[in-house]
């Protein structure tokens, strides 16, 4: 099996590339420690892998460049990969602007390298189960989709507050949901959105409405008391609806004493500290790697195209448009590759 | 005393209701004495007389019996006619929702309660529900600092299968926008917020109202419906009105409202105290208090007093005004001011 053969590299070792990290466990070999960066050199060390000074040294390593970087440093390290076609998975949002994802797209094409952006939440199981369904067209075709993820701020400091870098909540969060919505109800011909702020808090809601005659209404905020995190998801059809709260409860729950601390393992400082791991099974950031790995290796096509994440950042961007203008407004039109919105076919 | 009372108009899906817990109190208590009921339409009026007992009567006879109050529950474009005539015989008038199609109508009606010194009632039944007043004392309170954003959920089985008019523009004023925004407007309303503008996407959905409505297409009327709003205050709210939970749904629909604000997180769910259901069909039934009967034992307070209900002619006005929005943005696909009435 060629899949076997490939390698991967991380580039990134903050939160994201520490997700990624444990999601790809032994397949990944190398990571880009920059010079005097001691938290990667430590990461590095955490996860056994390869620390590489450079981009370069890592690109010779490994088939496959994982980026989990800041958003805009997304377009010069996948047009380098690619220069050294390398293939490449990246963070969500692919860039800050259709025209750089749009370029991280052709760059890949034109270096015959596969891209592909990670947009996790196609691959949470309870959105994967509730797209089954209408791919299924056990409730119709839709016409009203709520789809709703509201959490704590990003911790003081993070970059994702800086706006200039991660795109606010309209790209940072609400993409996770405006992709979906364009998954399952098409592509979008006018975005209207509305925001409050308190401090640090925003809060953002916005609605779509489908060429296809759906409206989807995606709610993101960055306003929840902390640890508190809820999403939610209702889509209804023209023959039924599906609905979701991350208020359901869980297989288990305990009452009476609380559960013991835990205790890593005696050898944890030896290798990736994998006892606190939620399973591969249940893990949607290893399932979207996996699939990625998978489909680079067998030549299979993704579950999201780079044409999706491309239209993706236009959404977001539109929201962001209809925030500052206070109107309703057409987003930014995207050359597509015809296999992105409404794709029921691509399997895990 | 004795109240006496009578319906005006029972098409509304709420009027069996209404009758069945006036009648138990007029049973029980004696109280209250239902006079009976008018109704325009012959078979409405004879299956409701068959239904609940009650006597069908001309409306001048009704109104001739000198009710204290009188509920108006005919189709929303019937609705001014019977208040005018509740009004000049001298009733306290409980009045559906919404409450009338254009502002113009309400404006009128207000005129008439007002000249005859009767006090105009608007059935906001939500407004007695123990959560909703948990829910704005907290807000008032400042206990949960301030709102960021309301996420508002009125979505339903459409109405029209069993009622017709629902679907019917010239009887209702609309569809889904005109059945279930002002709800959820209103609670925006009493929890003191004040709305800035309205943004609106209001669709047909064909498969989802009776077949004659659904064969108008894009001329039918709106099933689906997403609205928000810009508050006063700087917060935003959301609402979904549509008609969008399939004939199999366990329950007519629901009513909640999520507040995510500067220092918490409550989630609304009026009719969450039910139990489940299941044999040869699912369902979900309440046993959370009755929100009609405490809204009706509010207009008996009205009718017995003269004091004012707990939502007045002005609540059902300013939801009214939200939904005329709505529907303007929807036309324009632009964001519609709502300027301080």
């Amino acid at each position: 099996m060629t899949a076997a053969a490939l390698r991967v590299g991380l580039i990134g070792a903050g939160l994201m590339g520490r997700t990624h990290a444990r999601a790809w466990g032994d397949l990944l070999g190398a990571v880009y420690v920059p010079p005097g960066d001691e938290g990667a050199a430590r990461f590095a060390r955490e996860f056994g892998l390869r620390p590489c000074a450079t981009p370069e040294e890592l690109f010779a390593q490994v088939e496959i460049v994982d980026l989990c970087t800041p958003t805009p440093t997304h377009l010069t390290y996948t047009l380098a990969a690619a220069r050294a076609g390398r293939h490449v998975i990246c963070e969500k949002p692919a860039a800050l602007s259709v025209e750089d994802a749009e370029a991280m797209r052709l760059g890949c094409e034109a270096a015959g390298v596969r891209l592909f952006i990670a947009h996790v939440l196609r691959f949470f199981p309870q959105y994967r189960a509730a797209q089954e369904q209408v791919a299924l067209g056990r409730i119709g075709t839709p016409r009203v989709l709520r789809l709703s993820r509201v959490g704590s701020p990003p911790g003081a400091g993070s970059w994702l507050h800086d706006e200039a870098q991660s795109g606010g909540v309209p790209l940072d969060l609400m993409l996770h949901d405006l992709d979906y919505a364009r998954w399952l109800a098409g592509e979008v011909g006018s975005v209207y959105a509305a925001q409050s702020r308190q401090g640090q808090l925003v809060m953002v809601q916005a609605t779509l409405q489908h060429t296809g005659g759906a409206i989807s209404l995606i709610e993101g905020g960055w306003a929840a008391p902390a640890g508190v995190f809820r999403t939610s998801l209702d889509v209804a059809g023209t023959l039924g609806a599906t609905e979701w709260n991350s208020d359901a409860l869980p297989p288990l729950r305990r009452f009476g004493p609380p559960a013991p601390p835990h205790v890593p393992d005696a050898d944890a400082s030896a290798g990736p500290p994998v006892a606190s791991l939620p399973s591969v099974d249940d893990d949607p950031y290893a399932a979207e790697l996996h699939h990625a790995y998978h489909a680079i290796g067998h030549g299979l096509p993704f579950l999201v195209t780079p044409a999706d994440a491309v239209a993706a950042v236009a959404l977001g961007l539109a929201v962001r448009e209809s925030l500052a203008t206070g109107r309703a407004v057409v987003p930014q039109a995207v050359a597509g590759d015809g296999s992105g919105a409404a794709a029921g076919t691509v399997r895990l | 005393m004795t109240l006496r009372l009578a319906l005006l108009g029972v098409a509304h899906v709420h009027a069996e209701a209404y009758a069945a817990l006036l009648r138990g109190r007029e049973q029980r208590q004696g109280d209250v004495q239902l006079l009976g009921f008018s109704e325009a339409d012959p078979a409405l009026a004879r299956d409701f007389a068959l239904g609940t007992g009650l006597t069908c009567l001309p409306l001048g006879e009704v109104l001739a019996a000198g009710p204290h109050g009188v509920i108006v529950c005919s189709e929303t474009s019937g609705h001014l006619d019977l208040v005018r005539a509740a009004a000049g015989a001298g009733a306290h008038v409980l009045c559906e929702k919404p409450i009338a199609i254009h502002e113009q109508d309400a404006l009128s009606m207000e005129q008439a309660c007002t000249a005859a010194g009767v006090q105009f009632v608007t059935a906001f039944p939500a407004r007695f529900s123990a959560g909703v007043q948990a829910l704005g004392q907290a807000i008032g309170s400042g206990e949960l600092g301030a709102a960021l954003a309301y996420t508002g959920v009125n979505h339903s089985v459409a109405p029209d299968r069993h009622h017709p008019w629902f679907s019917r523009p010239e009887l209702s004023g609309g569809g889904a926008g005109m059945d279930h925004i002002v709800h959820l407007a209103d609670l925006l309303r009493f929890f003191g917020e004040r709305p800035a503008e309205v943004y609106a996407r209001l669709r047909p959905v064909p498969e989802w109202v009776r077949p004659d409505a659904g064969s108008l297409g894009e001329h039918g009327p709106d099933a689906a419906g997403l609205v928000t709003l810009r508050l006063a205050s700087g917060a935003t709210a959301s609402i979904d009105c549509s008609w969008s939970r399939p004939p199999g749904y366990p329950r007519w629909g629901q009513l909640r409202l999520d507040l995510v604000a500067s220092r918490g997180v409550a989630c609304l769910d009026v009719f969450a105290q039910q139990l489940q259901v299941s044999g040869a069909g699912y369902g979900w039934e309440g046993y959370g208090p009755d929100l009609n009967a405490s809204m009706l034992d509010d207009f008996l307070r009205v009718c017995r007093t003269g004091a004012a209900g707990r939502a007045d002619w002005r609540d059902g006005y300013e939801a009214l005004r939200v939904v005329r929005a709505a529907y303007a943005s929807a036309a324009s696909g632009q964001p519609v001011p709502l300027a301080e009435d």
